[in-house]
């Protein structure tokens, strides 16, 4: 077993698709255990069944149109006219940008694909260097999944309330619990994109140049305006809201601008699926291998291990943060909430741990198992949309890991973050 | 073996046409739901159901793409430190073990494309759910196909790493 | 030599209703002196209710906790008891139940499933945001139904409402926007999936009853001796029989715990009672028509039903 791994290790180093080592140790471990190999054609037609996978090639396909018009060069203009004082101005706007997308969207890598395809030649643009932007854009990925109404925090609710938990766990109370930790992770990279950015040039705020960028941008603005007034006023779902994107900047980019010519359109929609092929193939065939870790009752073994360990409440928390970090980047965080919170919450109460602060540990370690190296699945997704060697993302994306490892700790170790908007 | 050439041609162009046309439906599609609801008050219950199932069609018509353009997935950490022949040899096995893995998800997708036949399953009460799941075997085919073929030509193109 | 049955379930670990599985689960172990094991995947990480099904036909899984709905693909007349405004109220239930359960239970076994017994999940009721006292109310409403429920689905086209397909796991998200503003659930379904905060008002006419059933394949049970089938077969029947207690005495305090929160239940008025009627007696006509259902199945349960009512006079 060992050696077959390691088998798959070297393929995989070798350049062998990634989708395909998925799939064989898939197989492999289905084979192993007995079970008709069939189950991986089921589990990845489950693709089918997923709505929320609907707004990743809609997204994917209005990022590519606005990367591949104007759309950037405007953008960096505004943000220069209205931040160019402030030293990381448009660093701050992205991070601020993509944590409400994902909010929207959860963390599937659709913002990366659909934001990061603006940002990142953007930042560039603007005087940022590569692995910078690079880090900026993989890390914010996932950054928002603590922001209301991010599906995760609804869902550890729901999860937490089945279970029977006293004292009323709402999602209205993890939408407020997750305010400011998620603050915190802004402030703090924040922080690091002013100090990354304090070598460029700053220009004096012109109310001219202002008003000349805001007209420029007059077609793209309204669309955050559009998204979000029309999911808060219920005019369309939130699997829509993707829709609404793509079909707008369809009409404002080819008909309105007419920066892109219709004949480039199949095109540029060729090209925006076959990266949307890419990444969906390899989410179908995790979604195989996830089931096989789940049918061998692997997370469950791998918990009661780490229990054996816990002798104090402070033990426990840093091996929490050690289990969790390692299992966002083995599971979706869907898998990983059904399954773990049954079995984490009961023992975290007998730590005299919140629940409510639970759930915000447990998300804040599944936004940075995302891109956890080795294996988090934005950095291969950033590496694949901007193609950049996967190597290079490791690096790039250290500083930010570190920093909000920093802020898991603070987090963690200070309850009051998340409970103090809660009167408790 | 000229009009072997041109199916061929034609056949990608096919290929080509399928994918801007799921997309352009699945944008229309979505976005008359939001119309009909809000002003005409009705709901089609064919709508998000179908939307998904092109998710999975975009899914496979896009990673046969990726296929012929050699666009996939890689870690790919040694591959680039290797000379030209031992290069050539290292893609022939890689791509080839790819091939292998996609035959076996061809071959088992068919046989849940089977089941799902004999079981009778349908999509809504419309129509048997199969000739919509048809994607998944055929899918998985060409890729394999492709993959081979690739590891035989030794063709690696704009491999990300 | 052991056999692990393994089975999936959509209801989360820890919930009072795993917790009882679980029990049965560690005795029918126990009394096997361990030949028997059952493994549980909770909490839907197994897929929902067609995955489970495709699972249980290759092998991977031997069982699952079904909803009515899931189960229909196998067996369609499983879904008898879930025909909106069928029963109105418990009583109904208990009396139509204890005839008809087994009848259906012997269906699923001619299908290729023993089934554990019946559970009820309760009445599901229509909630809203908005004032619930009259038919002509409810057309103004946004009403969600279920993705692919073709039953309930059927049911609102009749009476000339047309309802908003979401996912479930859209719905709280689509009551917060004002997608939807009214949602047909179970008082503990609206009160575990938090939708309870978004409600004011309550039509008190039961829908749909809903239910499931516990299924382990006729194949996996057959490769236990008989005395092993025999000592699974009780255990977990009785279990189940105390879930569908349980169930009954949930629903019952989580309406209470809604009337307390101060939402409005709306008996029908006299007036509107008779519109409510006549929506009813469309709904019935149409289902009928449609012919969904086994006819004599259907004959039986609504001639218990007219024994029931004229008995209460
Ligand atoms: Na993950
Ligand atoms: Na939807």
């Amino acid at each position: 077993m060992i050696l077959v791994g390691l088998a798959l290790l070297i393929l995989a180093l070798f350049g062998a698709p990634l989708f395909s080592i998925i799939a064989a140790s898939a197989m492999l471990g289905f084979y192993r255990s007995e079970i008709d190999l069939s189950v991986v054609a089921i589990e990845f037609y489950r693709i089918a069944e997923m709505p929320v996978l609907l707004a990743i090639p809609l997204f994917t396909f209005a990022g590519y149109l606005l990367s591949e018009s104007g759309a950037p060069r405007r953008l960096v203009r505004l943000t220069q006219a209205l931040l160019g004082w402030m030293p990381g101005g448009l660093a701050i706007v992205s991070l601020v940008a993509c944590a409400l997308f994902t909010a929207f969207t959860g963390a599937s890598g659709v913002t990366i694909v659909a934001l990061g395809a603006l940002l990142y030649p953007a930042l560039t643009q603007a005087g940022y260097q590569e692995n910078f932007s690079l880090g900026l854009v993989t890390t914010s990925g996932s950054l928002g999944l603590l922001f209301a109404p991010a599906l995760p925090l609804i869902l550890y609710a729901v999860i937490a309330q089945q279970l029977g938990i006293h004292g009323s766990l709402t999602v209205d109370s993890m939408f407020l619990a997750g305010l400011l930790p998620g603050l915190l992770m802004l402030a703090l990279l924040t922080g690091w994109s002013i100090f990354s950015g304090r070598s460029l040039r700053l220009e004096a705020f012109s109310a001219r140049e202002t008003g000349a960028a805001i007209k420029e941008a007059t077609w793209e603005l309204p669309l955050p305006v559009v998204v979000l007034g029309g999911i808060y006023s219920g005019i369309f779902a939130i699997s829509e809201a993707a829709a609404v994107t793509a079909f707008y900047v369809l009409v404002v980019e080819v008909v309105i601008l007419r920066e892109i010519p219709l004949r480039e359109l199949p095109a540029i929609m060729r090209k925006s699926m076959v990266l949307v092929g890419g990444i969906l193939v390899i989410l179908g065939l995790s979604l195989a291998s996830t089931n096989y870790l789940i049918d061998a009752g692997i997370p469950r073994l791998l918990f009661d291990r780490i229990q054996e360990l816990v002798s104090s409440k402070i033990t426990f928390l840093i091996l929490l943060n050690i289990f969790l970090l390692v299992l966002g980047t083995m599971l979706d965080i869907f898998s990983a909430l059904v399954l773990m919170v049954p079995l984490l919450l009961p023992i975290a109460i007998g730590y005299g741990i919140d629940p409510v602060h639970l759930g915000i540990i447990f998300l804040a370690n599944m936004q940075i198992g995302y891109f956890t190296p080795p294996v988090g699945m934005n950095l291969f997704i950033a590496s694949y949309r901007f193609k950049k060697p996967v190597i290079q993302l490791y690096l790039a994306t250290l500083p930010w890991f570190l920093i909000l490892l920093v802020a898991l700790l603070i987090i963690t170790y200070w309850p009051w973050l998340s409970l103090a908007l809660l009167n408790r | 073996m000229t009009q072997l050439k041109r199916l061929g041609t034609l056949l990608l162009q096919v290929e080509d046409l399928l994918l801007s046309l799921l997309l352009t439906s699945m944008i229309l599609l979505a976005t008359s739901q939001i119309l009909l609801r809000n002003f005409w008050d009705y709901s089609l219950t064919w709508g998000d159901p179908s939307l998904r199932l092109m998710v999975l069609w975009i899914t496979l018509l896009g990673a046969m793409a990726a296929t012929r353009e050699n666009n996939h997935i890689r870690i790919d950490l040694f591959s680039r430190y290797l000379p030209a022949t031992a290069q050539r040899i290292s893609t022939l096995i890689t791509d080839g073990f790819a091939a292998v893995i996609c035959a076996l998800l061809a071959w088992h997708s068919a046989r849940f494309v089977l089941f799902e036949r004999e079981d009778n399953t349908q999509f809504l009460d419309l129509m048997p759910i199969w000739p919509l799941q048809i994607i998944l075997p055929v899918g998985f085919g060409i890729i394999a196909l492709r993959l081979l073929l690739n590891a035989l030509l030794n063709r690696r193109g704009q491999s990300v790493s | 030599n052991t056999t692990t049955l393994k089975i999936a379930t959509l209801a989360p670990d820890g919930t009072s209703w795993m917790n009882i599985m679980r029990d049965g689960a560690k005795e029918v172990e126990q009394r096997t002196s361990g030949r028997v094991k059952i493994r549980f995947y909770p909490g839907g990480v197994m897929g929902n209710d067609n995955s489970v099904l495709r699972k249980i036909r290759v092998g991977q899984l031997h069982g699952g906790a079904l909803t009515a709905g899931g189960l229909a693909a196998i067996y369609p007349d499983i879904q008898l008891y879930s025909l909106p405004f069928l029963f109105r109220s418990f009583d109904e239930v208990d009396y139509v139940r204890k005839q008809m359960d087994p009848l259906l239970i012997k269906g699923l076994h001619e299908a290729g499933f023993v089934s554990y017994g019946i559970s009820e999940g309760g009445f599901a009721y229509l909630m809203s945001h908005l004032p619930l006292d009259s038919v002509d109310a409810l057309r103004q409403q946004k009403i969600w139904s279920p993705e692919g429920d073709q039953i309930s689905l059927l049911a609102f086209r009749t009476i000339d409402v047309s309802p908003v397909p979401l996912p479930l796991t859209d719905v709280l998200t689509g009551l917060q926007t004002g997608l939807i503003d009214t949602v047909g659930s179970s008082p503990i379904g609206a009160i575990a999936l938090q939708w309870h905060t978004r409600i004011k008002h309550i039509a008190d006419i039961p829908l749909i009853y809903l239910y499931g059933t516990l299924v382990i394949t006729e194949k996996a049970v057959n490769k236990l001796s008989p005395e092993d089938q025999n000592i699974l077969k009780e255990v977990m029947e009785r279990q189940f029989q105390l879930i569908n207690q349980q169930n009954r005495d949930d629903n019952l305090a989580a309406r209470q715990a809604l009337q307390k929160q101060g939402i409005i239940f709306h008996q029908p008025m006299n007036g509107s009672r008779e519109s409510w009627q006549q929506l009813i007696d469309k709904v019935e006509q149409r289902i009928k028509q449609e012919n969904l259902l086994d006819p004599s199945l259907f004959k039986q349960i609504q001639q218990l039903l007219e024994t029931k009512r004229k008995e209460k006079g």
